[in-house]
């Protein structure tokens, strides 16, 4: 393990804004943290950066106390959301940055800059201020500038947010696999499901300053440990105990749970075509472009299912619903 | 590049960033306290010394005793309130014209209303004799025998002083008006007239009560119009001169002082207060309202504008007239033996002027950057006694600051009194005097630089030094210009602060400019006040100038070396 927060607190006032965290961080690992605006994932990012000093708990790396240690003096790397390059300097002199604080000599920025550029797909472009940049640009630069001084650990706080949604896709792509490449371990924070799944090896799920799960995407999807993953990574369909005896009998009788079922895993059907099924009534359908969404109203209790896109399903018509795989979800507590 | 040169896994330092926060903030608390709470404090406790070991408060009863002291500030708060209302609804007339309506030579008319910026107050008292004088045009043309000396020589001149500043307010505040709520005014039906008094009037009204604030605080604590033209009228900053300089009565001339602060401090406190509410009723989505062909009521107010800043010209440009002819109204031959300026000081209070503002700019600019630094970027309670030191001063009149000073330095037991009667304790005093603004737009400047850019730098290693000198500097450098420029400004055309400490060794410009009025030189006085507007116009230009090739080559450098 590379590095291990433990016992992570910080509030601001009365709010509690990081509760009790622990988390490890292994090393080439690209782990993301996911979380709705105002949940702690940004004031986690920013006490592990050293920009920020926690109220309790302890940051080790490889063994090394880091919780008092300033932010300069952790070598790690930063991109923000707003990009924050230097507007008085060029892109190669952002890029060079961390190597002139280092006092490196001239000819070897120089070399490392173009390097650099290159990498990032921007050759030639070292002479250009930031103003004279996309935002996509200018994002390029600032994570070659945050890599430039071989940093131990890459932290990105919503480093992609600010982008439009091409250039926020192609990016995630380029990231991900400089990191790969690089095996430089990388901490990001973003509130963009999507984007967490696409890009990380493991998923950190945060709700109200608190851990809520920890795993791989697939396990965050498929055994959510809470009803709040359940719902914020990837979308679900809450079921009232009734409806989930009826679908999903074997795991219904649990007591005091919650249960829910994601909309790929039920199937629709026309009502003459299958028996022992429940019987429902269309209410909405929408066109995805891959699949069409379709709202399922059943003894006044609305199901979102996916079909293909070529399905016949028009609002009004009757329909069975049936949980084939039996792939019900059942949580034990009452949170959501 | 190997792991350790790169800094990944560095030894723990000395935090050498806390070290430089700790020495920069000892010194501008030394400062502070040294320059700004001990004179203040000197003439609170002045203020309660009879110096007979009397009673604590006989000072007091002697001064509210005396029905001259009565009659000074019944004085003060006529000419102030008077002042007030006229340079605000001209100022808005001003502004909002200018803002509102497509018309001609704005450029011009703005130029014209600034221009008593950058000279003392008491110019456009000497303009006003000129005209109006005994010996004034006016009288003299028309052979009347009007007396301008009194409540009314120093309301137009006030008012015309405070003009600029009121009209610099009123024009941002409606530069930042929403356009939205006006179209929808008239989308409604409103017409011109309603939409002004249900929309543009209520969206101003902080501006308004801001400029209000300001005029009056200019012309209660204002001196120099006063002694030029206020004749026998005696007002508050005058009395406090008479009582100190003329009767050597220093615990009264303290108890006028801390009443004059009072409305002082009271704009101070509700201007802050009110900046704070603008700032915040400001949107990002606003629209910017766009200027309008005048109808026929625009027309009239643009009339009243030109005829606002004829009469501003008049003042203003009789008084470069009349330095330049032999005898003002009798002989308008042409002559420069007015700029002889043969008498005692004569050249040598231009030359100490401009000594004083020369290190006031360098030296204020340097502090007042310094503490905002402190305040923005140091996470120290520390800080809250910095800023409310640094912001004191602006709610202190300058006459009041000149006799704190003479009260705090010129006495043997103060280990800085070696500096009384050096020009050293002008500059220090000038300081203060205009330190709040200089701050306050430095905190501006700083909130302007995101503070990622400071986090950013951290994280690749670099020390608060190394992140000013590389990036916060090149991005403030303009704002701390802009702020040099002031001081050096506000230094150059001072007068009620420094008349206090002015020596015959040490005299100052305006100071002279006074002194040659009082002794009947008008010319003269012209004169050196001329030199005075030049100077700073001169010293404007040429910062101006000097900037922009510092631009172009700091342009050039980064280009080549990129």
């Amino acid at each position: 393990m590379f590095l291990a927060l433990k016992g992570i607190r910080k509030s601001y006032g009365d709010s509690v804004a990081v509760d009790d965290v622990d988390l490890d961080v292994n090393e080439g690992e690209f782990v993301c943290i996911l979380g709705p605006s105002g949940c702690g994932k940004t004031t986690l990012l920013r006490i592990l950066a050293g920009l920020v000093l926690p109220d309790a708990g302890t940051i080790l790396q490889d063994g090394r106390d880091l919780t008092r240690v300033p932010a300069r003096h952790r070598g790690f790397g930063i991109v923000f959301q707003s990009y924050s390059l230097f507007p008085n300097l060029t892109a190669a002199q952002n890029i060079g940055y961390g190597m002139r604080v280092r006092r490196m000599a001239p000819a070897r920025i120089r070399t490392r800059v173009e390097e650099l550029l290159a990498l990032i797909g921007l050759p030639g472009s070292g002479g250009k201020h930031p103003d004279e940049l996309s935002g996509g640009e200018q994002q390029r630069v600032a994570l070659a500038r945050a890599i430039a001084v071989d940093p131990t650990l890459l932290l990105l706080d919503e480093p992609l947010s600010a982008l439009d949604a091409q250039v926020r896709i192609a990016l995630r792509h380029e990231v991900r696999a400089l990191q790969q490449r690089l095996r430089i371990p990388t901490l990001m924070v973003t509130h963009d499901q999507d984007e967490a799944m696409e890009m990380a090896d493991r998923i950190v799920c945060m709700n109200r300053g608190r851990i809520e799960q920890v795993g791989t995407p697939r396990q965050l999807y498929d055994t959510p440990a809470t009803p709040f993953v359940a719902g914020f990574v990837g979308s679900i369909n809450f079921l009232s105990r009734a409806l989930a005896q009826r679908l999903a009998p074997d795991i219904a009788n649990r007591p005091g749970a919650r249960f829910a079922v994601r909309p790929e895993a039920l199937r629709l059907a026309h009502p003459e075509d299958r028996a022992g099924v429940i019987a429902g009534t269309v209410t909405a359908q929408c066109f995805l472009g891959g699949v069409l969404r379709v709202t399922v109203t059943v003894h006044d209790e609305a199901l979102v299912a996916v079909a293909p896109p070529d399905s016949p399903w028009l609002a009004g018509m009757p329909v069975s619903v049936s949980l084939p795989g039996g792939s019900a979800l059942a949580f034990d507590d009452e949170r959501r | 590049m190997n792991v350790a040169e790169a800094g990944g896994v560095m030894p723990a330092r000395l935090d050498t960033d806390r070290l430089v926060f700790a020495a920069l903030a000892t010194l501008v608390l030394g400062l502070l306290l040294v320059f700004v709470a001990q004179p203040l404090l000197v003439v609170f406790g002045k203020s309660f010394d009879a110096g007979t070991g009397g009673p604590a408060l006989a000072n007091f009863s002697a001064a509210f005793g005396a029905p001259r002291f009565w009659i000074a500030v019944r004085n003060s708060l006529a000419v102030s309130v008077t002042v007030t209302v006229l340079s605000v609804v001209a100022g808005y007339l001003f502004a909002f014209t200018l803002a509102r309506f497509q018309v001609p030579f704005k450029g011009l008319l703005r130029t014209i209303i600034a221009m008593p910026i950058v000279a003392p107050s008491l110019v456009l008292g000497l303009g006003i004799i000129f005209l109006l004088g005994r010996n004034g045009v006016v009288n003299r043309v028309f052979g009347l025998d009007l007396s301008i000396y009194g409540f009314w020589g120093i309301v137009v001149a006030d008012a015309l002083y405070c003009l600029p500043q009121v009209v610099l307010v009123l024009t941002a505040t409606l530069a930042q008006m929403d356009a939205r709520p006006y179209e929808a005014a008239t989308v409604l039906g409103a017409g011109g007239w309603k939409a002004f008094t249900s929309v543009t009037l209520p969206a101003s009204r902080f501006g308004l009560i801001s400029a209000a604030l300001l005029a009056f605080t200019i012309t209660i604590t204002d001196f120099g119009t006063a002694m030029v033209v206020g004749g026998d009228y005696a007002v508050l900053a005058t009395e406090i001169y008479k009582q100190v300089s003329g009767q050597m009565n220093f615990g009264l001339g303290a108890v006028i002082a801390i009443v004059l602060m009072v409305p002082a401090a009271i704009a101070f406190a509700v201007g802050r207060h009110l900046s704070g509410r603008q700032v915040a009723a400001v949107t990002d989505r606003a629209v910017r309202l766009a200027p309008v062909t005048p109808g026929r009521a625009g027309w009239v107010l643009y009339a009243l504008v030109v005829l606002l800043a004829a009469a501003m010209l008049a003042v203003t440009a009789t008084v470069l007239v009349g330095s330049f002819v032999k005898l003002w109204p009798y002989n308008f031959t042409p002559t420069l033996r007015h700029y002889a300026l043969d008498i005692p000081g004569g050249f040598d209070s231009l030359g100490n002027s401009a000594k004083v503002a020369l290190a006031t700019s360098i030296l204020g600019t340097t502090v007042a950057l310094t503490a905002a630094l402190l305040g923005e970027k140091w996470k120290h309670p520390v800080n809250r006694a910095i800023h409310a030191l640094a912001l004191m001063p602006a709610a202190v009149p300058g006459m009041v600051l000149g006799l704190a000073y003479v009260f705090a330095f010129n006495n043997p037991a103060n280990p800085f009194g070696f500096l009384y009667g050096t020009l050293a304790i002008i500059v220090a005093c000038n300081i203060c005097h205009y330190h709040a603004q200089g701050y306050l737009t430095a905190v501006t400047a700083l909130r302007q630089v995101s503070g990622t850019f400071d986090e950013a730098s951290a994280t690749l290693g670099a020390s608060f030094l190394q992140t000013l000198r590389w990036v916060l500097w090149p991005i403030l450098w303009p704002a701390a210009a802009s702020i040099a420029a002031f001081f050096f400004m506000r230094s150059m055309v001072t007068l009620s602060a420094v008349i206090f400490l002015v020596t015959p060794a040490t005299t100052l410009a305006p100071v002279a400019v006074l002194q040659l009025e009082d002794a009947g030189n008008t010319s003269q006085a012209a004169a050196l006040s001329v030199c005075i507007i030049a100077s700073v116009l001169a010293a404007l230009g040429l910062s101006r100038a000097l900037l922009n090739r510092v631009e172009r080559h700091l342009r050039r450098a980064q280009r080549e070396s990129g």
